[in-house]
């Protein structure tokens, strides 16, 4: 008889559970504190080198670069938390949080932009990577002027010059 | 003629009795399962969401349709019938016309299923009408020992003791034709894909919901009549002591179909017969006695 | 490894015997031998080496060398080998012969071969598995040629449902509201019993191999693997992982290998524990399902706690892990193991109690082991079936080899039995989370710098919650060159079909589910994107899918 009771016993088990069912929203979600959540991009700490860019498995980061400015595009739609980004930027600028209630119902409330301005460069009209990179090259290792204001290409240009005038007097005139 | 217009209002009241009970019930069991579950008027609710949608003519079958209908107009009459009894007058042929509706309704209510065109409710209508052929003829039987020993003036404690019995087997019955677990293989099943409820829509499924909420009403109703009438005398206050008792035989019921599992079709008939017989038995041997010694 | 050259001998041996050259890298073999000798090659490696049919590997080479290549891989679980039987395939139609007469379980995977890279098996009737039936016939997805986001054009093919004459079709899915993933079984019923079923999966390839090859690099192929499932995630990247791992010859810090075996196991704790209050759904006793659900509730946020995130935990890198198992986390840990074992404990013995809990699992389903053998199905599937097969334990990886745990073995093959397999690996995780803990070791959690060689191929086997999970990777520059994913539901549906049989229409959905099938493991093959254009999945070719097999299977 007792075998064929068993199965009530489960009200004893209710009652000692009670209703596990939390109010969210009207209390606080039950989040641990190790919880990876949204991102966030210190503009003023972010240099525009795009690591996070590469880093970031679906693409949720982009770099987006016309003449002037490159802009880094933070789409939190795509973003998986994932933090690799956090992981990857070597200024700290990405800064991880706990928040996850992000729905809503304009999808441009998804974008974030961070804007940055590019070096233009003295020898030819284009431009090369961010200002804020070149400050950030320039604090880690030494480099003279004229190689700062230039753009790739052209300080190719210009280091292949100076090695040819040393060995051979000039480059192929 | 007063008594009439009290039994039809009581009767009205209790129209919508089905839709609150089953939302308390809902709320027991979210409890039993540790979760809020809907509110209690959540039923309510649903039936008059349903009735407010458009009315699409279900074109695979009028017949269904009507069975519906016929159902539903089949257990208001037993309901009717039921409370005149408790109420009016003790007219036993007023008794067993109730029943007899409701296991019409029974009936009728198994049949609608089998006359969808849709595998799946034709499946569900099969294991409905195995189910209700053991239980509701087990019904019949206990309901008769039960009106034959009380009827007799036989009062050999074994007499008693088939009375129990058979007392004990017409609750057993009234649970299975509830159509609860572990017995409710006719629409619930996995593979059925809700069988039926499928088919139907708009205040027609509000009207099948409503015939199977109804019929568990009524599958209460009938053993606590049969054990009130013997206890008091015809009246208004019958029905007064007869909604509580119903309320708490719907939170035994719903709490004893919680904490069971579904059974199988096969499995069924075999089990609700390994139990059936050896009551009825207990039962009828204990008439026979009692009327050998009487 | 003295004592394994007898058993090396004896495969060189065999590859003498062919004329197949070999080479044994670790605990892989890899044996390379011409197309003509690959089925006799198989069959004896299944046959008398007693090897396991994992899977195979079709990879288009001709970037590299000119040729199309296919790879059998085998397991031989006794001695813990992995072996790559190889063979290079030439020409742009390739041909290859088919080893489904030796080997009956490699079906899928050869069509799946067929299907996306074209190489054509001999001696045995094809079909299409995995590309909807509209897709154009000779554009191959995985060949090097097909650019990762390029759309063909389908043309969309209506089809109906088989109306036969002996038996009336219930079709299950794809649309169900009871199933929690697309898939459609056509179950054909006389009265209750059913007669027969028909499969047709494959409803949400999502490109996962072609993506991880071309916009990946190595280390976010890592949290694309965890996609592959919701439930078995971590062990997707931590197979992926260990194979690139293998395959480049890192020496990860032990740490990190103790910390992985440590979340697989609460990855494990939680898959069963969601899978039991599954089937108490589908025998109707929704409360245990409930209770059951909310024991499961601690292991999630466990996870948290541990990881940072309540599924696909995204802490596996190639090279060790990104997150820490401090001191402190510890007691909590135990604390939760210990409610859990009490509370998982008493709820088994009460719902196992219920009489229609158990009268509804045992004897229905049931798997007979010759048939489980032939189909190589995995898992606690294969273990409830007789077979004594658990790849901790035959095939080592991370930290299993510190641990001891009793591998539950059942006999009778049906649900129950499945049931209950998984109920004893409950126990056993939580017993082996606690021995981890104990014996972790100090130091680093991951490897800083590395370098990845290309052209080096990485097999690994990981017990999933569901069964043995082979994942195979080529190196290439930067990013995998080729990665093969076989989950273990893969084996398990064809498994199906037996324990279906003649059985009551009742148990059907129980017993789809007692496989605990994942269908999004088990479909990750390629983009099958077709311009929002509507089709109805074809049911005709479900036909031809059951032509195989069955003059194989013993009825």
């Amino acid at each position: 008889m007792g075998e064929k009771l068993k199965p009530a016993k489960l009200l004893i088990v209710a009652t000692k559970s009670g209703r596990v069912t939390k109010k969210y929203p009207y209390e606080e979600p039950l989040v641990s504190p190790d919880f990876r959540g949204l991102i966030e991009i210190d503009e003023n700490k972010c240099i525009g080198c795009g690591a996070c860019v590469n880093a970031c498995p679906p693409n949720a980061l982009q770099l987006i670069s016309d003449k002037d400015t490159t802009v880094i595009r933070y789409f939190i739609g795509r973003c998986i938390f994932c933090w690799r980004c956090v992981d990857a930027c070597p200024v700290g600028a990405i800064k991880g949080t706990r928040n996850f209630e992000l729905a809503t119902d304009d999808a441009s409330d998804l974008y974030v932009h961070v804007v940055h301005k590019r070096a233009k460069c003295e020898a030819c009209e284009g431009s090369g990577g961010t200002q804020k990179m070149l400050y950030y090259v320039v604090e880690k290792s030494p480099i003279t002027e004229e190689y700062l204001n230039e753009c790739p290409d052209c300080r190719k240009n210009s280091f292949i010059e100076s090695v040819a005038k040393r060995r051979t007097g000039g480059v192929g005139e | 003629m007063f008594n009439v217009i009290i039994v039809g209002v009581v009767s009205g009241a209790m129209l919508v009795l089905p839709l609150l009970l089953d939302g308390f019930e809902r709320k027991v069991k979210a409890a039993i399962q540790t979760r809020i579950g809907p509110p209690v008027t959540q039923t309510l609710y649903d039936f008059l969401k349903l009735m407010d949608k458009e009315v699409k003519p279900f074109t695979g079958s009028t017949l269904a349709t009507y069975m519906v209908l016929l159902t539903i107009l089949l257990q208001i009459s037993s309901l009717i019938a039921l409370n005149y009894f408790i109420i009016a007058e003790r007219n036993f042929q007023i008794l067993f016309a109730g029943l007899a509706l409701f296991l019409v309704a029974q009936a009728s209510g198994a049949m609608t299923p089998l006359l969808v065109p849709n595998p799946f409710s034709q499946i569900g209508g099969y294991r409905e009408v195995v189910v209700s052929l053991v239980n509701e003829f087990t019904m019949i039987l206990s309901i008769g020992a039960i009106s034959f020993i009380l009827g007799g003036e036989a009062a050999s404690p074994y007499t008693y003791m088939g009375l129990l019995s058979a007392m004990i087997t017409l609750f057993i019955t009234s649970y299975v034709s509830t159509g609860r677990p572990p017995f409710d293989i006719a629409e619930a099943e996995v593979e059925l894909a809700s069988g039926i409820f499928v088919e139907f829509s708009g205040p027609l499924l509000a009207t099948y919901i409503y015939a199977m909420l109804t019929r568990r009403l009524l599958a209460k109703m009938i053993p606590l009549v049969i054990i009130l009438q013997s206890l008091t005398s015809p009246g208004l206050i019958t029905s007064l002591i007869l909604v509580p008792l119903l309320v708490v035989t719907w939170l035994v019921y719903g709490v004893a179909a919680t904490v069971v599992g579904r059974t199988r079709i096969d499995m069924a008939p075999v089990s609700l017969l390994k139990l059936y017989i050896p009551l009825m038995a207990l039962s009828i041997t204990g008439l026979l006695i009692g009327v050998y010694y009487a | 490894m003295l004592r394994n050259t007898s058993i090396i001998d004896k495969y060189v041996k065999l590859a003498e015997s062919a004329n197949a050259s070999i080479m044994v890298d670790g605990d892989t073999i890899h044996i390379v031998a011409k197309p003509e000798y690959i089925t006799g090659l198989a069959g004896k490696l299944f046959n008398e080496f007693k090897c396991v049919h994992r899977t195979c590997v079709a990879t288009d080479e001709r970037p590299l060398n000119g040729f199309f290549s296919l790879t059998h891989l085998f397991t031989d679980d006794s001695n813990g080998f992995y072996v790559a039987l190889k063979t290079y395939l030439e020409g742009d139609k390739p041909r290859a012969p088919s080893i489904i007469e030796q080997v009956p379980a490699a079906d899928w995977c050869e069509m799946e071969a067929r299907d996306l890279v074209g190489i054509e098996l001999e001696g045995r009737s094809a079909y299409r598995l995995v590309l909807p039936s509209g897709w154009p016939s000779d554009v191959y997805p995985l060949r090097k040629d097909f650019q990762y986001d390029k759309r063909p054009s389908i043309l969309p093919v209506s089809e109906k449902v088989t109306i036969t004459e002996e038996s009336s079709t219930v079709p299950v899915g794809p649309y169900h509201p009871a199933l929690h993933e697309p898939e459609y079984f056509e179950l054909h019923v006389e009265g209750e019993k059913v007669v027969d079923v028909k499969y047709r999966g494959f409803h949400v390839h999502r490109g996962i191999e072609k993506l991880g090859e071309s916009r990946m690099t190595y280390q976010q192929v890592n949290f694309l693997a965890e996609r592959i499932c919701g439930i078995c995630g971590f062990e997707h990247s931590t197979c992926y992982a260990l194979a690139v791992e293998k395959a480049a010859k890192l020496d990860v810090p032990e740490r990190a290998q103790f910390i992985r075996s440590i979340i697989l196991e609460v990855e494990r704790l939680h898959s069963h524990l969601l899978w039991l209050g599954v089937a108490f759904h589908l025998v109707g006793y929704d409360a245990g399902f409930m209770h059951m659900w909310r024991i499961r509730e601690k292991v999630m946020y466990l996870s948290e706690y541990l990881t940072g995130s309540r599924k696909t935990y995204g802490i596996n890198l190639v090279g060790g892990v990104r997150k820490d198992i401090n001191e402190e986390k510890k007691p909590k840990i135990l604390e939760t193991l210990d409610t859990l074992e009490k509370e998982f404990k008493e709820l088994v013995d009460i719902a196992t109690s219920v009489p229609q809990v158990k009268r509804r699992l045992t004897d229905t389903g049931v798997l007979p082991r010759e048939d489980a053998v032939k189909l190589g199905v995995e898992g606690p599937v294969a273990r409830a079936s007789g077979i004594d097969r658990d790849a901790r334990r035959d095939l080592p990886y991370a930290a299993y080899k510190h641990v001891s745990f009793k591998v539950p073995v059942y006999t009778e093959g049906d649900n129950m039995a499945r049931a209950l397999v998984r109920v004893d690996e409950v126990f056993e995780s939580i017993s082996m989370i606690k021995q981890l803990l104990d014996q972790m070791p100090k130091g680093p959690i991951r490897l800083e710098e590395f370098d990845i060689p290309p052209g080096k191929i990485g097999v690994q086997v990981v017990e999933a919650p569901r069964g043995g999970d082979v994942h195979f990777v080529i190196t290439g520059e930067g990013k995998p060159y080729r990665w093969r994913v076989r989950a273990p539901t893969y084996s398990n549906i064809p498994a199906l079909r037996v324990m279906l049989r003649d059985q009551p229409l009742a148990d059907a959905p129980l017993t789809i589910a007692s496989i605990d099938p994942c269908f999004s493991c088990t479909d990750r093959v390629v983009v099958i994107k077709e311009d929002g254009s509507v089709y109805k999945l074809s049911l005709v070719e479900g036909d031809k899918l059951w032509a195989r097999s069955s003059s194989q299977l013993s009825s």
